[in-house]
C-alpha cells in the first residue's frame, strides 16, 4: 500500500496527475496528498469496543505499530504463543523429530473416552486445541471490537465466525456427539491428511456425501466467484472506460450483470455457505451416517416414482411453470446492447425486483448472441442432446426410472481395450467421443466468445485469461491426461456419480493424491480462493454504507469506506490490500487453482505413478508406529 | 418522542441490516437443527434398529428356533438312539456316538437348514443309504459336510486366533433356509449393477491391486471399487477395517490379511463347488456364485458362524 497514487487515466480520456489525487477524496484534490498513516490516526480513537460497552472501561485499548490489541487481542495472543510452543513441544521432544511436515500432534485415543492425563498421548493435542480455541475465538471477538470502532458492520467477523463454527465442530461438538476426545483432528501437517483419508473412508465412500458435494461446490464456486470478480475490476482498472462497459461486457456474456455491492454480498454468503455446508458434512458422519452410499437408498423409496406420485410432482411443476406472469416495460440503456442481429443482443431487459433487493441490481438481459456464443451453445446443447439421449437408451427408455436413476446415469468413455480409438461403437463410448469432442468446440468457443466481446467492449481480456486457466485443468482432465496414458478411459464419463467415482479413482489409481504436491497447491488455493472471496466480500458489505462498492473510483479517491477497510486489516493483521491490489490477489489465486491441478493430474501416471510412495521418498510422510485405529472402525 | 431505551449494540439491534443478519442467523442455526433432526429422524425412525443380538451357546447371533422338527420324527430318532448306541454306516462323522451325532444333526444340520429329520432320513432306519425317496439328498448333505471340513481346516484355520475361532457349520452359509437364496440380493445392491457378483476369475491376494498400475485404466478401477463396496455393505464395516485409507495398497491393519484369505476360500469354493467340473461340484450349491453376503449378512463375523467347540472335531480347523 502506497501512501502515494498512481496517476490514474479518466473516463473521459484525460490522465489524473498523481498529485491531483487525495487520500480524502476529490473534493480535497487541490489540498495535495495526506499520507495514510495521517488518515490512520484520524481512526485511531479509544473506546467503542466490547469491554468498553460492557466493563467502562478496556486496559488493552491501544495500538502496537499497526497492530490493534484490545482485551481479546490480549487472550489471542496467549492462546497462540501457547498453541505453537504446545504444539512444537509435542512435536519435537514427544515424538523427536525437527521436520514440521512430519510431526503427528494425534489426539488422545478412543479408549480414554474424554479423559486426558499428562503423559498420555493427547495430553499436548488437548492443550493446543484449547489454546488454539481460545486463540479463535478471542481473535473473532477481537475482529469485533475492530468493527466497532470503525463503525462498520459486522460481515467480517461473521465470516470469520462460519471458520471458527468448523473448528468447533470438528474439535467439539462432534468428539462430544461421538463420545470421545479420539474423534477429534490431528493436528500434524501431512498427518491431517492421513486422517481425512482414513475418515473418508471408514464411511464407504464420503464423495457420495451431499453435504461434502454442497461444500466442495462452494468452494469451487468461490473461486469462480473470485476469479470473475477480481477480472471485472482488473480489467476495468486503468483503463479509459466506466463501470458501465463492465455491466455490458456481462449482459453480453451472460444476460446478467450483477453490479458491484451484489458480488461483495454474493461473495460474503458463498465463502460463509462452503464452511457451514462443510460443517454438516462431517458432523453426521458417524453420528447419525455410517455408510454414504446405502444412504442414497432412501432416494428409490421416495413415493414420487411410483405413477400416482409421479403425477402429482409433473402436475406441481407443471402449475408453477404455467401460471400467468407479466413482462415489464423494457428500458434503453445503451446502444451496444440493443443492436440486432448475429453479432447484436437478444432478449429485452426485464426487471426482477427481488434480484434488485437481494443483490443490488435487478436488471435481467440482453444477452450478446454472436458466432462465437452460436456456435458454443449449438456445440453446447449437441454434447448434451447425446448425453441425454444415451441416457434414456441406458434406462430403456422409461421415464421415471431415468428420472429416477439420473444422479447414477453416465455416459462413459470406452473401455479400456479400445485404447485411444476413435472408432469406436456409439454405445460403448461413440457416444461419449462425440459428446465430449463437441464439449472441446463449446469450451473453446466460449473463450473466444469472452476474448472478443473484452475486445468489443473496452474491458481488458483478464476474464478470457482467467478462463484458460481454467481451460488448462479441463484439457488435462479429458484429452492430454487420457492421451499420454493412452487410453480414453482414464477420463470423466459424462454424469454426476461418473464424476465423483472418478475423483474418488484417480487417487487410488495413482496412489493418493493428497500426496501429490500439485494438488496440495491448488487445494490451497481452492480454500485460499474461499478465504479471499470471504474476506473481501465481507469487508465491502461491512463499509458499504459509505459506498465502498464503488470500486472503480475509489481506487483513484479512496472514501471513508475503503479507508475503513484498509484500515481494518492493518489492525488485524499488520497489512492490507487496497481496492486495486485485492483483486490481483483474486485472479491469481483462482488462476492457480486451476493451473497448479492440472499439472498436478498431469504428472500422475505419467511421471509418477504413486504419490504415496513419492511422499515417502520426499520424507513428508508423518510415521505412523502404532495408530490407534479404534477410531476409524465401527464397534 | 418516545425514549429509546439505551441498547448496548445499536448498530446491530437499530439498523436494517443488523437486523437481517440476526434473522438469517436465526433461520441458519433452524435449519442446520432441521438438518440434523431430519437426519437423526431418518437412521433412528425410517430404519429399523438392528435386532438385539441373539444369545446362543452354539451360534455367534442365530437363532434355530422353529417348529420344523415333527415330534414323530423326533420320538424316532430317540428311539433309534436307543437302539444303536453306536451309529452305523457313518462315514463322515466317525468316532462319535449316536447320540453326540444326533445333538449336531439337530442343533445344526435341521437347527442350520430349519429342516425336519425327513428332509434327507428315512425315520424308520437313520443309517439307511439309499432306497427311500430323500435318498438323494443324505448324499448331498455328506459333501456339504465334507465341504465344511474343508474350509475350515483350509481356510478357517488360517485366521490368527484374536479372530475368535469360529467355525463354518451349515447355519453359517443357510441362515435357516434349505434353498433358494439369493447370495447377492438385489436390496442390497446399493450402487453396483444388479448383475454385479465377485471377480473370482482373478488371483488372490493381489488381484484387485490398482495403485500406481499403468497396465490398468478406470474400467479395472472400477471393478476394484466394487468388490469393496460390496465387502463394505457385507461386514457393515468402512473402508478402513482393513485399510490405513492413506495408502491402500500397504498391509498394515492385520484384517486385511484375513480379507485376502476368505477371498482366497471363496474363489477355491467357486472353482471346486461351484463351477461345472469342479472336483465334487455335481450340482450341490445349484450353480450359485458365493458372495460375502450369504454368510456374512452385513456383520463382522457371520451371524451363522459356530462358536469355538461347537463343530464336530473332524469337521473343524483341528480336527
Amino acid at each position: 500500500m502506497s501512501d502515494v497514487p498512481r496517476a490514474l487515466p479518466l473516463p473521459s480520456g484525460e490522465t489524473l496527475p498523481a498529485e491531483a489525487i487525495s487520500s480524502t477524496g476529490p473534493q480535497a484534490a487541490s489540498a495535495g496528498v495526506i499520507p495514510f498513516s495521517i488518515i490512520e490516526e484520524f481512526y485511531k480513537r479509544p473506546g467503542k469496543t466490547l469491554a468498553t460497552r460492557m466493563f467502562g472501561v478496556d486496559p488493552f485499548d491501544f495500538w502496537i505499530g499497526r497492530f490493534y490489541v484490545g482485551l481479546f487481542g490480549a487472550i489471542s495472543i496467549v492462546g497462540i504463543i501457547l498453541g505453537v510452543v504446545f504444539y512444537l513441544y509435542e512435536g519435537i521432544v514427544n515424538e523427536g523429530t525437527y521436520n514440521i511436515l512430519a510431526m503427528r500432534i494425534d489426539p488422545p485415543p478412543i479408549s480414554a473416552g474424554f479423559g486426558v492425563a499428562p503423559g498420555q498421548t493427547g495430553f499436548f493435542w488437548m492443550l493446543t486445541m484449547v489454546s488454539a480455541t481460545i486463540a479463535f475465538v478471542g481473535w473473532l471477538l477481537r475482529q469485533v471490537d475492530i468493527s466497532l470502532k470503525l463503525d462498520m458492520g459486522m460481515e467480517v467477523p461473521i465470516a470469520f465466525g462460519a471458520v471458527v463454527s468448523s473448528w468447533i465442530t470438528l474439535q467439539w461438538l462432534r468428539p462430544l456427539a461421538m463420545g470421545g476426545w479420539g474423534h477429534g483432528f490431528p493436528l500434524g501437517i501431512t498427518h491431517h491428511l492421513d486422517w481425512v483419508s482414513n475418515i473418508g473412508y471408514q464411511y464407504y465412500n464420503f464423495f457420495y456425501n451431499p453435504f461434502h458435494a454442497i461444500g466442495i461446490t462452494l468452494l469451487f464456486a468461490s473461486t469462480l466467484f473470485l476469479h470473475m470478480h477480481g477480472s471485472a475490476v482488473l480489467s476495468e482498472a486503468r483503463r479509459n472506460i466506466s463501470d458501465q462497459n463492465i455491466h455490458v461486457f456481462w449482459r453480453n456474456i451472460l444476460g446478467y450483470s450483477i453490479g458491484e455491492i451484489g458480488i461483495h454480498r454474493v461473495a460474503f454468503w458463498t465463502g460463509a455457505a462452503a464452511v457451514l455446508f462443510s460443517n454438516l458434512c462431517i458432523f453426521l458422519s458417524g453420528t447419525f451416517v455410517r455408510d454414504w452410499n446405502a444412504f442414497w437408498g432412501f432416494w428409490d423409496k421416495m413415493p414420487f416414482w411410483s405413477g400416482f406420485g409421479a403425477g402429482v410432482v409433473l402436475l406441481g411443476v407443471g402449475l408453477v411453470l404455467g401460471r400467468g406472469r407479466t413482462t415489464p416495460e423494457p428500458v434503453d440503456l445503451h446502444d451496444e446492447e440493443y443492436r440486432t442481429g448475429l453479432e447484436g443482443t437478444i432478449g429485452k431487459p426485464g426487471h426482477v425486483e427481488w434480484m434488485r433487493k437481494l443483490l443490488g441490481e435487478g436488471q435481467v438481459g440482453p444477452i450478446y448472441v454472436g458466432l462465437w456464443g452460436v456456435i458454443s451453445f449449438v456445440s453446447f446443447f449437441a454434447s448434451a442432446f447425446i448425453i441425454l439421449v444415451e441416457y434414456g437408451y441406458l434406462v430403456g427408455w422409461n421415464p421415471v426410472v431415468y428420472l429416477r436413476e439420473f444422479w447414477n446415469l453416465a455416459v462413459y468413455p470406452p473401455p479400456t481395450r479400445y485404447g485411444l480409438q476413435w472408432n469406436v461403437p456409439w454405445h460403448e463410448g461413440g457416444a461419449w467421443l462425440a459428446a465430449t469432442f463437441f464439449l472441446h468446440i463449446s469450451v473453446l468457443t466460449w473463450w473466444a466468445r469472452l476474448y472478443t466481446r473484452a475486445k468489443a467492449t473496452r474491458v481488458g481480456t483478464h476474464l478470457a485469461w482467467g478462463f484458460a486457466a481454467a481451460l488448462s485443468l479441463y484439457f488435462v482432465l479429458y484429452l492430454f491426461h487420457p492421451m499420454v496414458l493412452g487410453n480414453w478411459s482414464a477420463a470423466p464419463g459424462h454424469g454426476f456419480r461418473a464424476i465423483l467415482d472418478w475423483t474418488n479413482y484417480v487417487s487410488i489409481h495413482w496412489g493418493n493424491f493428497y500426496y501429490n504436491p500439485f494438488h496440495m497447491l491448488s487445494i490451497f488455493f481452492l480454500l485460499g480462493s474461499t478465504l479471499l472471496l470471504a474476506m473481501h466480500g465481507a469487508t465491502i458489505v461491512a463499509t458499504s454504507k459509505w459506498k465502498s462498492e464503488m470500486e472503480f473510483d475509489e481506487m483513484m479517491a479512496e472514501g471513508p469506506g475503503t479507508h475503513r477497510a484498509q484500515l481494518f486489516w492493518r489492525w488485524v493483521m499488520g497489512w492490507n490490500a487496497n481496492s486495486y491490489n485485492i483483486h490481483i490477489w483474486a485472479w491469481w489465486f483462482a488462476a492457480f487453482t486451476a493451473i497448479t491441478g492440472a499439472i498436478g493430474l498431469f504428472l500422475s501416471g505419467t511421471l509418477i505413478p504413486d504419490w504415496f510412495a513419492w511422499g515417502e521418498t520426499a520424507k513428508i510422510v508423518a510415521p505412523w508406529p502404532s495408530p490407534d485405529w479404534t477410531q476409524f472402525v465401527f464397534r | 418522542m418516545i425514549q429509546q431505551p439505551p441498547t448496548l449494540f445499536p448498530e446491530v439491534t437499530n439498523t436494517v441490516r443488523g437486523r437481517f443478519y440476526i434473522v438469517a442467523g436465526i433461520v441458519s442455526v433452524i435449519l442446520a437443527v432441521a438438518s440434523i433432526a431430519i437426519f437423526w429422524w431418518i437412521f433412528y425412525t425410517v430404519i429399523p434398529a438392528p435386532a438385539p443380538p441373539i444369545q446362543s451357546a452354539t451360534y455367534v447371533n442365530y437363532d434355530p428356533a422353529g417348529d420344523y422338527l415333527q415330534a414323530d420324527s423326533l420320538a424316532a430318532m430317540n428311539a433309534y438312539i436307543a437302539a444303536n448306541p453306536q451309529p452305523q454306516a457313518v462315514e463322515v462323522l466317525k468316532g462319535l456316538t449316536t447320540a453326540e451325532i444326533s445333538a449336531y444333526m439337530v442343533g445344526q444340520v435341521s437347527g442350520g437348514l430349519k429342516v425336519d429329520c425327513t428332509y434327507c432320513h428315512n425315520i424308520a432306519n437313520f443309517a439307511q443309504i439309499d432306497g427311500y425317496p430323500n435318498a438323494a439328498k443324505k448324499v448331498t448333505a455328506r459333501k456339504m459336510m465334507l465341504m465344511s471340513a474343508d474350509l475350515n481346516q483350509n481356510y478357517t484355520a488360517k485366521l490368527p486366533a484374536s479372530v475368535g475361532g469360529y467355525q463354518v457349520t451349515c447355519a453359517t452359509c443357510h441362515n435357516g433356509q434349505a434353498a433358494g437364496w439369493a447370495a447377492y440380493p438385489i436390496e442390497i445392491m446399493n450402487t453396483l449393477p444388479n448383475d454385479w457378483t465377485l471377480p473370482l476369475e482373478l488371483d488372490y491376494p493381489g488381484g484387485l491391486i490398482v495403485t500406481g498400475r499403468k497396465d490398468i485404466s478406470n474400467v479395472e478401477l472400477e471393478r476394484n471399487q466394487f468388490t469393496m463396496y460390496h465387502f463394505n455393505v457385507s461386514m457393515g464395516q468402512g473402508c478402513t477395517f482393513c485399510h490405513n485409507a492413506r495408502y491402500f495398497p500397504s498391509y498394515e491393519i492385520a484384517q486385511k490379511n484375513h480379507a485376502s484369505i476368505m477371498l482366497q476360500m471363496t474363489k477355491h469354493i467357486q472353482e471346486t463347488y461351484v463351477a461345472p467340473g469342479g472336483r465334487i461340484a455335481d450340482g450341490i450349491m445349484a450353480g450359485k456364485k458365493p458372495s460375502c453376503w450369504q454368510c456374512h449378512q452385513g456383520a463382522n463375523i457371520p451371524p451363522g458362524a459356530a462358536k469355538p467347540g461347537q463343530v464336530p472335531t473332524m469337521l473343524s480347523s483341528t480336527p
